[in-house]
């Protein structure tokens, strides 16, 4: 793996390091957010540099979209401006940041050269997955089992984020004409966007995660334009959240007794069990950042 | 039957336990949270003995390591599993007794995916599912810390910000450990690392990483506020087992691939010193404290100290590794019981000030003798399991001629001694008590399961001959070459 690194790629990594920094030490509250959305596109582009698509696409839409409207979001409640930094910590931040991007400059330049036999096991072994794109073989066949505790991770992320709730669900909320336009306009767009995704992933760049952020953006949209039905608080919710980890698991359940093995597909089902897999796991984590970014959030005027 | 088939089953059962839980309309998810919940520690308790001495491997979705993942469980890993069994099955009694020590209808899904991800550390032979498994263990501590009402979200948030910088200081060594061996296989990037500069960063990052987890001096600030903050039942489980799964990832990952160079001998011995310090500090804290739950968290902090301190005795020594393993258990077990008992006395004082408790020794007699108990068991005193475990350490401090240890594991041990006499010198009665107000009444099962865990600690310091064996024979506990 040769890289060469041109004028381009030069800027973008300055760009991502000065915004990273600025984003740290700027002591206006949304001058940092904005700073943060600038270094989510950044990085993304960095990534895209670098040939892996996937994860540009996943920092876009999960670092830079969700992380940014939680933010943005977390911006507009009002609340009392951060105490002043004392220099002596700022001082100590920028020291040991210097030295250990120092340090791990010089650890990452002393590595060895890569053998690129895992690359080379997954494409000898890509054909019988039910994937075509290594990303989703690796991800949703040759360690499923790591996918399927991620997902367990975002459940539970979704339930600490209830928990902490104060569980006014049954509000409605009323919208005015112009926001039903933004829904109508946007709200196709949106699902056409994660089927893409969806689809998409098990030849070439996305999956389950991707579609499952433009779900959850769907979602939130909805709900904020007061269409109807599209409330991921309360019982429905909750079962739609859970869905995908049950769905998983009893896959799981079902190769380890009536099949050959945990988790081992068939080659002549993997790829329908793969998008079908897919396919809940997006409903699942769409309908599980809805929730985290509605579970705890006021609407406009309400008091604390 | 192909038992190795059961090691997914550990994490998958209480996962989706856990997902179904969640749907149960809270008024009645006490009840199916305590069956899932029990269900998981007869599962635990199943494996172990079906386990026993052996060792299982078994490799998931049909592919072997590189490409795929293997779940791997030894001695170690079954000591553990049945620690986790044990004291679960023990907080699922104590939490389904009295929901306000637990944190309400919330707690349930969260304890079982809590549960779920301690089974997992230990059997997860892959460095990447083992990452996976310390977030699931991460998130939902901190989600139950959170339960503990509005006074716990500062440090349940404060205790989710170091949780995910030790995360990520791991994630880092594991990026490393990759981008040098091309695997993520546990034992094939030990015999595959070689040692350098970057094998001293794995070990200095997991070291700062899993010290963070684990609360290592100087890295335990959010420990003594975290784990008071939380619901009675939940600082038992974070005591007693989520510190250990970050002690038992660092100790197999530096007994795996740890070598004699002198950049890691530094390390080795800064881990010791820290260990050290953190004995005397959290044992002079304690002994400063003026409330239960502190007293028992500064105390975890200084056992904590021994844990790190083993990284320099088990090196090469059988009797360290047993006896760092034993720790691990004999700890866990004493003080699930300190704080089951801590939070049963404030359960019935409406507080944990110790200047308010007098009169408790004859209002709750089993309650305090399980703190007494278990304070003597963590102190090492014979017959206890704390005594096996700290004869096993001298014995490697002995052998390996580091014998300035013995001073720390012997003021450690006095230290103790004299928080846990403080805290029970102050349930004794009071002349005059006679007109004090009676306190709320105590539930038989809130003092009894407290004093089963304490009895337990020592009991199994009396039929623990065939554990030392069974973990002197792991693989970790091997010597340098």
């Amino acid at each position: 793996m040769s890289l060469e690194i041109g004028v381009f790629d030069g800027l973008l990594l300055a760009g991502v390091v000065l915004s990273a920094v600025v984003a740290v030490l700027v002591p206006r509250r949304t001058s940092a957010v904005a700073v943060f959305l600038v270094f989510g596109l950044l990085l993304a582009l960095l990534w895209a540099r670098l040939d892996a698509p996937d994860i540009a696409l996943a920092e876009a839409v999960l670092g830079g979209g969700v992380t940014g409207a939680l933010l943005v979001d977390a911006l507009a409640s009002k609340q009392a401006e951060v105490p002043r930094r004392r220099s002596w910590a700022l001082a100590t931040g920028i020291i040991a940041g210097i030295i250990a991007f120092l340090g791990m400059g010089w650890v990452v330049s002393r590595l060895s050269e890569p053998s690129g036999q895992l690359p080379l096991l997954v494409d000898d072994h890509i054909g019988g997955s039910g994937a075509e794109h290594p990303v989703t073989a690796v991800l949703l066949n040759f360690r499923s089992f790591d996918t399927l505790l991620e997902i367990a991770v975002v459940m539970t992320a979704v339930f600490a984020a209830t928990a902490v709730s104060d569980r006014s669900w049954t509000r409605t909320l009323s919208a005015s004409g112009e926001l039903r336009i933004i829904a109508v306009v946007l709200l196709p767009v949106v699902s056409l966007l994660a089927v893409w995704m969806l689809v998409a992933g098990t030849t070439r760049p996305g999956g389950a995660f991707q579609a499952g952020a433009m779900v959850g953006a769907g979602l939130v949209i909805a709900h904020l334009t007061g269409t109807r039905r599209t409330s991921t608080r309360g019982p429905w919710g909750d079962a739609l959240i859970v869905l995908g980890l049950v769905v998983f698991i009893l896959l799981a359940f079902s190769t380890a007794v009536g099949g050959a093995g945990w988790l081992v597909l068939g080659e002549s089902w993997a790829s329908t069990a793969i998008l079908a897999v897919e396919a809940v796991l997006a409903v699942s984590i769409g309908v599980g950042l809805a929730r985290i970014f509605l579970a705890n959030r006021r609407e406009p005027g309400e008091a604390r | 039957m192909n038992y190795p088939a059961l090691l997914p089953a550990l994490v998958l059962l209480p996962l989706l336990l856990a997902a179904v839980t969640a749907l149960v309309p809270r008024g009645s998810r006490r009840t199916a949270g305590a069956a899932a919940a029990s269900t998981t520690g007869a599962l635990g308790i199943g494996v172990v003995a079906l386990i026993g001495g052996g060792s299982w491997e078994l490799a998931l979705a049909g592919w072997e390591a590189p490409l795929g993942i293997t779940l791997r469980a030894d001695g170690t890993s079954t000591a553990f599993l049945a620690l986790v069994a044990v004291v679960g099955t023990a907080v699922t009694v104590y939490a389904a007794a009295e929901p306000s020590l637990a944190g309400g209808p919330d707690f349930w899904p969260l304890w079982l995916v809590l549960w779920a991800g301690l089974n997992g550390v230990v059997v997860a032979g892959d460095l990447f599912t083992i990452y996976v498994m310390l977030e699931l263990v991460t998130i939902a501590a901190v989600a139950l810390v959170a339960l503990g009402g509005r006074s716990a979200a500062s440090p349940a948030l404060r205790y989710l910000f170091v949780g995910v910088v030790g995360s990520l200081l791991f994630l880092l060594a594991v990026a490393l450990v990759y981008a040098e061996t091309g695997t993520l296989d546990l034992p094939q990037a030990t015999a595959a690392l070689e040692p350098g500069p970057v094998l001293t960063s794995i070990l200095a990052l997991t070291l700062l990483g899993m010290g963070t987890k684990m609360a290592l001096f100087p890295l335990h600030a959010w420990l003594p506020v975290a784990h008071p903050a939380a619901p009675a039942a939940v600082s038992a489980v974070l005591s007693a087992l989520v510190i250990k799964a970050g002690v038992i990832v660092l100790w197999r990952i530096w007994f795996g691939i740890a070598d004699g160079t002198a950049a890691v001998q530094v390390l080795g011995v800064a881990a010791g010193i820290a260990g050290a310090v953190a004995v005397f500090w959290g044992g002079a804290m304690a002994l400063r404290s003026s409330r239960l739950k502190p007293i028992v968290a500064y105390s975890t902090v200084a056992q904590v100290g021994y844990f790190a301190i083993v990284l320099s005795l088990a090196d090469g020594s059988a009797a360290g590794w047993s006896g760092g393993v034993i720790l691990v258990l004999a700890h866990g077990l004493a003080k699930a019981a300190m704080f089951l008992a801590a939070g049963t006395l404030a359960f019935a004082y409406g507080t944990d000030r110790l200047s308010r408790l007098h009169g408790a020794i004859s209002h709750t007699p089993m309650t305090v003798a399980a703190l007494a108990i278990a304070g003597i068991s963590l102190a090492g005193l014979p017959p206890t399991f704390g005594f096996v475990a700290k004869w096993q350490l001298l014995v490697a401090t002995i052998e390996q001629g580091e014998w300035w240890w013995i001073g720390v594991l012997l003021l450690g041990g006095l230290l103790t001694f004299g928080y846990t006499a403080a805290m029970v010198r102050a349930t004794f009665n009071r002349p005059g008590d006679d007109e004090v107000p009676a306190p709320y009444p105590v539930p038989a099962i809130l003092a009894v399961v407290p004093f089963i865990l304490a009895i337990a600690s020592v009991a199994f310091g009396v039929f623990s001959a065939g554990l030392v064996d069974l973990l002197a024979e792991d693989p970790t506990a091997r010597g340098r070459p």
